[in-house]
């Protein structure tokens, strides 16, 4: 079977990537549209990614693919900084990296979002992540009194 | 964050550590329902970091002036944050009180199960509770009990059920009650057994079983029997004949029981339940009957059978007791009442 060892990809508004067949395989998705039909030069579409979310994602892709043959603490000082983003970038991210099924990706990510939420009130936290109150008066007095103290 | 899918906000906040959950609850409804979730409760402590992560609580307790029942303080710390420094390493920074437990005379600490931990005072009351989320449950008395000699306490994995059991003698029968806290009842196991239980107080859950010591007056020399909490029947198996000593604990996930005969030995069960691999081994016990963890490279713990921490020093060989009743236990959502659900 011939393999073609690049592989192009189209995000949600038209952009197109062009990368090595074997940083693509790291996304699950793309993984198997690759085994299913084998599109020689195709473009493979990507739609629910925007061209400046993929070309992160791809980012993170091709050094993890090099990274590999280099040692291990280069590679987690690098992921810190790769998931040190804007809130709104952590959101399209981990969309995307769920999108693509990217499982590292994800675990960054994720474990990302829940540092930024320990040790903050539910109150910093709404305001943080953009997350309406939809608890009445009474039920947040409830909480208090139940679990007051967690919020010390 | 609203419009992230709630499996990826699963995924977030079960990677959250407890007391940080209990606030992420109040953010908003549709957290709370998921947070409250038993569900969630059991993908939460099945994680291998929630397991990895071993935390020790330390109870003290005192009588109340005015009436008859026990103050108990409570310090809870995570195994990475204690030992540091000086003195105690701040294991008697007491964080909070169980207020209305109504525990009377003297508290036992049975061993923890799931992040659960259950105390049981002199006259036999028992309450469950959750360090960790600080709930806790007097569970009904048995009406018809013998004085019990001994309970423990443990998890029916088929049932999904925490049971209790109270092991007593009656006319040379060794007698077993168990309670589910599902059905919340109590219930006379009909099957007897004739044995005689001769261990201490604190005891061995290894498997979905609790182990003890016994006497057969069939045999000559001790016997392990385990009551298993799934099937609620007993099994029988040998020890290493009269060189085993009346304690049992698990190491490294095996049975153990130190050497009789050699304070530096212990026999190590290596393959549950087949009695010809009871192994010899160098004991890295101190005395016999410890548990013992590393707090750090100088300071390790100990958590003996009997209620009390020692801390040890490695540098200069002091040993410091710290004569408070403690365990070890995995934090947990796990609510210590019948309905997991809230």
């Amino acid at each position: 079977m011939a393999f073609t060892k690049k592989v192009t990809l189209k995000s949600s508004d038209g952009e197109l990537f062009i990368i090595d067949r074997a940083v693509a395989l790291q996304s699950r998705t793309i993984q198997y549209v690759l085994e299913d039909t084998n599109p020689v030069d195709a473009i493979i579409p990507v739609p629910a990614v925007d061209a400046r979310t993929l070309s992160k994602v791809l980012e993170y892709c091709k050094k993890h693919l090099i990274d590999l043959n280099t040692d291990f603490e280069d590679y987690s000082k690098w992921d810190k900084d790769f998931v040190d983003a804007e809130v709104w970038m952590l959101y399209d991210l981990i969309m995307a990296a769920d999108y693509l099924h990217i499982p590292p990706l994800i675990d960054l990510i994720c474990d990302k979002i829940a540092s930024m939420f320990k040790g903050q009130t539910p109150d910093k936290i709404r305001e943080i992540f953009n997350i309406d109150n939809d608890f009445s008066k009474e039920e947040e007095e409830d909480f208090k009194k139940k679990s007051g103290w967690a919020f010390k | 964050m609203a419009y992230l899918p709630l499996e990826i906000i699963e995924n977030i906040l079960l990677r959250l550590p407890v007391k940080s959950l209990l606030y992420c609850k109040c953010v908003c409804k549709a957290w709370y329902a998921m947070i409250s979730h038993p569900q969630f409760a059991k993908a939460h402590l099945q994680l291998p970091q929630t397991q990895a992560k071993t935390r020790l609580c330390i109870i003290h307790f005192e009588e109340e002036k005015h009436d008859a029942s026990l103050v108990v303080r409570v310090s809870t710390k995570d195994w990475e944050s204690i030992g540091d420094g000086n003195g105690n390493g701040g294991l008697l920074d007491f964080d909070y009180s169980l207020s209305d437990a109504n525990l009377k005379q003297y508290i036992h600490l049975l061993n923890s199960c799931d992040g659960l931990l259950c105390l049981v005072d002199t006259l036999g009351k028992i309450v469950l509770w959750n360090p960790s989320t600080r709930q806790y449950n007097s569970l009904p008395p048995n009406a018809n009990a013998p004085k019990y000699i001994w309970y423990g306490f443990g998890y029916d994995s088929s049932a999904d059920d925490y049971k209790i059991v109270g092991v007593s003698r009656l006319r040379r029968e060794t007698v077993v009650d168990v309670f589910s806290l599902k059905s919340y009842k109590w219930r006379r196991i009909e099957k007897k057994h004739h044995t005689e239980v001769i261990c201490s107080w604190r005891n061995t859950v290894l498997h979905g079983a609790m182990h003890w010591i016994a006497y057969d007056p069939n045999v000559p020399y001790p016997t392990v029997v385990a009551f298993d909490f799934e099937k609620e029947e007993f099994r029988q198996m040998t020890t290493p004949r009269d060189e085993s000593s009346y304690i049992l604990t698990v190491i490294g996930g095996c049975l153990c029981t130190p050497s009789g005969r050699d304070s530096n030995k212990m026999w190590v069960m290596k393959e549950y339940g087949v009695e010809a691999s009871w192994t010899r081994m160098d004991s890295p016990y101190l005395n016999e009957n410890f548990k013992c963890q590393p707090l750090n490279n100088q300071l390790k713990l100990w958590v003996n059978e009997e209620p009390l921490v020692v801390l040890f020093d490695v540098l200069d060989n002091r040993h410091r007791y710290i004569n408070y009743t403690a365990d070890l236990y995995v934090e947990s959502l796990v609510r210590p009442y019948p309905s997991q659900n809230e």
